[in-house]
């Protein structure tokens, strides 16, 4: 079930209709939303819902062991998090690692004996998993919430609207919610508005055209294009890639914000940033959090010297390849943005150390923003290939000038000026969409919503957007 | 009124604007939801929003926008060599057989290998060479002659069949309005996507493609396409049904309830499965659809590739037993030698034809297959832009060269018994391809490419190509330089 489509609608239709007729029964809420999400989760996933169902009941029961009040628990955190890590190894990584072991027995001439498992990566393990090991983490230092019961637990965990690409929620900011006595409707609902028009706009027609314009095929078969051409793509992918994800954290926070719930933002105009560390800190921003709070900190941050602290960070960005999956070409990604981090931490203490500025003037702040969209455009094609042979040609081929090929159409060219836009502008017509519908009646602000989304409709290229971050 | 939410104005706002939404878009969104196999839309929910839409005519509207809106969003394959568009695409394909002189002597090789039988095989050239070998190859093609201006050639374009296709060849040939397209996962990408679009592009033509993936004819417990096909088709009413089914079916057969028919190494499966292709045909008969069947192309797994010949193999026969057309898209994207191919020239350029999982096709091997299907459709269908310059009588707008010769002598168009306009298929012809290299142990097998798959549908004597299916064992795989090995499967599939 694709999130633009008239299946998902029906269901949110559906589910917002029987959650606030029965708005003053909290609990017969949280069953309809649980029944949504369960739904939801069957219809794309079936196979995987007991999975599902299992690394929930078993976090739930973890939890309720472990608190700051209970010292003598740390065994039942080590167990929680390995439980979690145990079923994103077996469902993600194992066959990336048998191949491996694999690959090196067959150099001595021999082949490993491990079997080949036919396992398929349930839809949204990545992000549940990362959620149950931050709230076995928080409830076990005492600084987020215990689940009351299996159903608020459930919730927290399989939310239709955050199951599937998060944003992954820390337990204190999305329990309190769950658990409230009433539902708390959105005061500006033009907001819930804008933010669904927005992920749609950026998801059903812009990634949606640049996905089908030659961006994906170009990692496949990178001889068939020109250099200018493959340079065009990569920035158009790099510009696909936000407006799928960030386009669908729109649609899903503006959705909660219906049901009223409120959602961590997840996207900050990554793409104006100046440097690596700050686009981290606009990219992706509930996962390089979970990163910076579940990783980098516990392996002693900056804490351990400038080393140390390198170190770390290349670690860090190491599993941030890792999770995105079990692919050299992920692990080189990661790395490579963990040395840029590395290398703008110590040109930032080097200016410093001259008295300088960080940002630096308006030549500075654009070399700066050129230099970050080049290395986060040229490193996304590892994260874009198939594999790493496809990769160096892809690198390869950016430097032939003289080969012949297709170049990129206009609608690349088009949507990937759009998208580019959408980043630095897409917060402000988001306001001016808020400020226009505010202030109106209420039958004022879903006519105009309504025409939002029938126009979507009709301008929306005919495929649908991959979704690029579903898999992860 | 209020500005901010209540929970009574958040209720009547969500009916509010999924009523709207339903009244305009209630037959696009129903269709939408038939598409990703979604059951949140029951019909009679929708009945109501489609009825308004076809009395207002705000559905024929929405499809005006919608053509003209995907023209917007097409210029991925303008930039194409001609090649690839299915106008053009046959056309400019004879131009280069023409000039190149290998037009698709490969296949006939192959055909003259199964009309000779596997002891002629071993004397015949292998069809690597046979291809590049101009004069050569033109001596063993049966179907597709090589001169341009041989009167073979002639008798074939005649017959509105080969590489050149024409507008009003066969004015007789069935009309085709509403396009049925179903399948597994291809159908449910890059190919049904392809064709689709180029189906909905011609004026009159009403498309619905249908697929899902993981799904085949094998494992009617898991998935029962013979029902869905009996629902999709009785409520579509298709002209025309475009069918691709195989790609999932190298495994055991299976019955609604799970019993198991027939292993996939057992010697009853290619006899089981045509007994289920046939149960498929069948349900499209009762309802008087036609169908075009498309066979699986050729995998890049050894392992697949046998079992993906077994079932093209199987498909072919109970699809042509039943009167149906079976085109196959195995030579399109093999190699000269019948081997697997990553990338092809297409016009002057390279391009990859296969995704990386050397199953399915690339979204550019895609358009070039669906553009070749387009080609066939038009060379033994009438289709709507066809039928109205035929009544206009005029040549219309000209999507291929004039004909050159007198118009198809005979039009076998009638539905009972099923006998179509003959689409001969147009020999491939691939210039150059790059084939992927080979193990050094392991050489790149010459596969002699599976009967049902490299023999072009011979024009006017299907049966002369009908060989009996290939019992068992699977082959085993000569070298490339030698001529093929006299066995069962090396006449009948790799």
């Amino acid at each position: 079930m694709n999130f633009e489509s008239a299946g998902f609608a029906t269901l949110v239709v559906l589910a917002l209709v029987a959650y606030w007729l029965l708005h003053r029964y909290r609990l017969a809420q949280r069953w309809v939303l649980l029944a949504a999400s369960v739904g939801f989760y069957a219809a794309i996933a079936p196979a995987a819902l007991p999975v599902m169902a299992v690394a929930t009941v078993a976090n739930f029961l973890l939890g309720g062991r472990l608190g700051p009040e209970r010292p003598a628990t740390q065994r039942w955190l080590f167990l929680g998090v390995a439980f979690n890590l145990g079923l994103l190894g077996l469902y993600k990584y194992y066959n990336f690692f048998r191949d491996t072991v694999d690959g090196v027995w067959s150099l001595s001439g021999g082949a490993s004996d491990l079997p080949v498992l036919d396992l398929v990566l349930p839809v949204g393990l990545s992000f549940s998993c990362f959620q149950a090991i931050s709230y076995l983490v928080d409830t076990h230092r005492g600084t987020g919430p215990r689940a009351k019961n299996l159903l608020d637990f459930a919730l927290f965990q399989m939310l239709f609207f955050q199951l599937v690409m998060g944003p992954i929620c820390r337990a204190s900011k999305l329990l309190p919610q769950i658990e409230a006595e009433s539902a708390a409707l959105p005061e500006a609902p033009g907001r819930a508005f804008g933010l669904i028009a927005s992920g749609l706009f950026k998801r059903m027609v812009l990634a949606a055209a640049l996905s089908t314009h030659g961006v994906s095929d170009a990692f496949l078969a990178p001889d068939n294009y020109t250099a200018s051409g493959l340079w065009l793509i990569m920035l158009g992918y790099t510009v696909q890639l936000y407006c799928d994800f960030s386009g669908y954290t729109d649609l899903m926070r503006g959705i909660a914000l219906l049901f009223g719930f409120e959602l961590p933002e997840n996207f900050r105009n990554p793409y104006a940033a100046t440097s690596v560390t700050e686009f981290w800190k606009r990219w992706h921003m509930s996962f390089s959090g979970w990163l910076r709070e579940y990783i980098y900190f516990p392996l002693g941050g900056s804490r351990d010297g400038r080393i140390g602290q390198y170190q770390n960070l290349i670690i860090t960005m190491l599993v941030c390849g890792l999770w995105h999956g079990a692919a050299w070409g992920f692990i080189i990604w990661g790395v490579l943005h963990g040395v840029a981090l590395v290398v703008h931490k110590q040109f930032t203490l080097w200016r410093e150390a001259r008295g300088k500025t960080e940002q630096g003037g308006v030549g500075g702040r654009l070399s700066g923003w050129s230099l970050t969209l080049l290395f986060v455009c040229l490193t996304r094609i590892f994260f874009a290939s198939p594999d790493l042979d496809s990769a160096f040609a892809y690198f390869g081929r950016l430097a032939d000038f003289r080969a012949e090929g297709l170049g990129a159409d206009r609608i690349l060219l088009l949507g990937t000026a759009l998208g580019l836009a959408w980043n630095f502008v897409g917060d402000r017509l988001l306001a001016g969409y808020e400020r226009l519908s505010q202030p109106r009646p209420i039958w004022q602000q879903v006519a105009i919503f309504a025409a939002v989304l029938l126009l979507l409709t009709l301008i929306r290229p005919g495929a649908e957007s991959p979704s690029a971050y579903f898999g992860f | 009124m209020a500005n901010r939410f209540t929970p009574r104005s958040v209720v009547l706002s969500a009916l509010a604007t999924a009523a709207l939404l339903l009244a305009v878009h209630g037959a696009s969104l129903q269709r939408e939801a038939e598409l990703a196999g979604e059951g949140f839309l029951p019909a009679p929910l929708l009945a109501p929003a489609a009825w308004l839409g076809a009395a207002t005519g705000l559905d024929a509207a929405l499809h005006r926008w919608g053509t003209v809106r995907d023209g917007w969003y097409d210029p991925l394959f303008e930039e194409m060599p001609p090649m690839l568009e299915e106008p053009q695409a046959l056309g400019a394909d004879d131009e280069e057989e023409e000039e190149g002189g290998n037009d698709g002597s490969g296949s006939g090789a192959e055909e003259e290998r199964l009309s000779d039988g596997p002891a002629a095989s071993a004397t015949s050239k292998p069809a690597g060479t046979s291809r590049k070998g101009g004069d050569e190859a033109g001596e063993t093609t049966k179907v597709a002659p090589t001169h341009p201006d041989s009167p073979e050639r002639d008798a074939l374009l005649a017959q509105g069949g080969g590489g050149t296709t024409r507008r009003g060849a066969d004015p007789a040939a069935p009309v085709i309005r509403r396009v049925l397209i179903i399948g597994a996962s291809s159908i449910e990408g890059a190919l049904g996507i392809e064709l689709e679009r180029r189906l909905e592009r011609i004026p009159g033509v009403t498309v619905l493609r249908w697929g899902r993936h993981s799904t085949g004819l094998a494992r009617l417990d898991y998935f029962d396409w013979l029902e869905k096909t009996r629902t999709l088709v009785a409520s579509f009413r298709p002209d025309l049904v475009l069918a691709q089914l195989g790609g999932n079916d190298g495994q055991a057969i299976t019955r609604p309830s799970g019993a198991v028919v027939a292993t996939i190494r057992g010697r009853d499966w290619e006899s089981r499965y045509e007994g289920r292709m046939r149960e498929f045909v069948q349900v499209l008969a009762a309802q008087g659809s036609r169908l075009v069947y498309l066979g699986m192309p050729i995998p890049r797994d050894e392992v697949m590739r046998r079992r993906m010949a077994r079932a093209n193999r199987a498909s072919r026969l109970a699809v042509e037993a039943g009167g149906e057309r079976y085109l196959s898209t195995w030579e399109l994207t093999a190699s000269e030698t019948g081997g697997y191919l990553t990338k092809m020239m297409i016009g002057d350029r390279e391009r990859g034809l296969r995704a990386p999982d050397g199953f399915h096709l690339s979204t550019v091997g895609s358009g070039y297959v669906a553009g070749r299907i387009i080609g066939y459709l038009r060379a033994g269908y009438t289709l709507p832009d066809e039928e109205q310059a035929t009544a206009e009588g005029s040549s219309g707008p000209s999507w291929s060269e004039p004909a050159p010769v007198a118009p198809a002598p005979a039009a076998p168009a009638a539905r009972a018994p099923r006998v179509l306009a003959p689409i001969a298929e147009p020999p491939p012809v691939i210039p150059a391809p790059v084939e992927e290299p080979a193990p050094a142990e392991e050489p790149a097998p010459a596969l002699p490419a599976p009967a049902a798959e490299l023999v072009p549908l011979p024009v006017g004597e299907p049966e002369a190509v009908v060989t009996e299916p290939a019992s068992e064992p699977e082959p085993v795989a000569p070298e490339p330089a030698a001529p093929p090995a006299p066995q069962p499967e090396a006449s009948g599939g790799p």
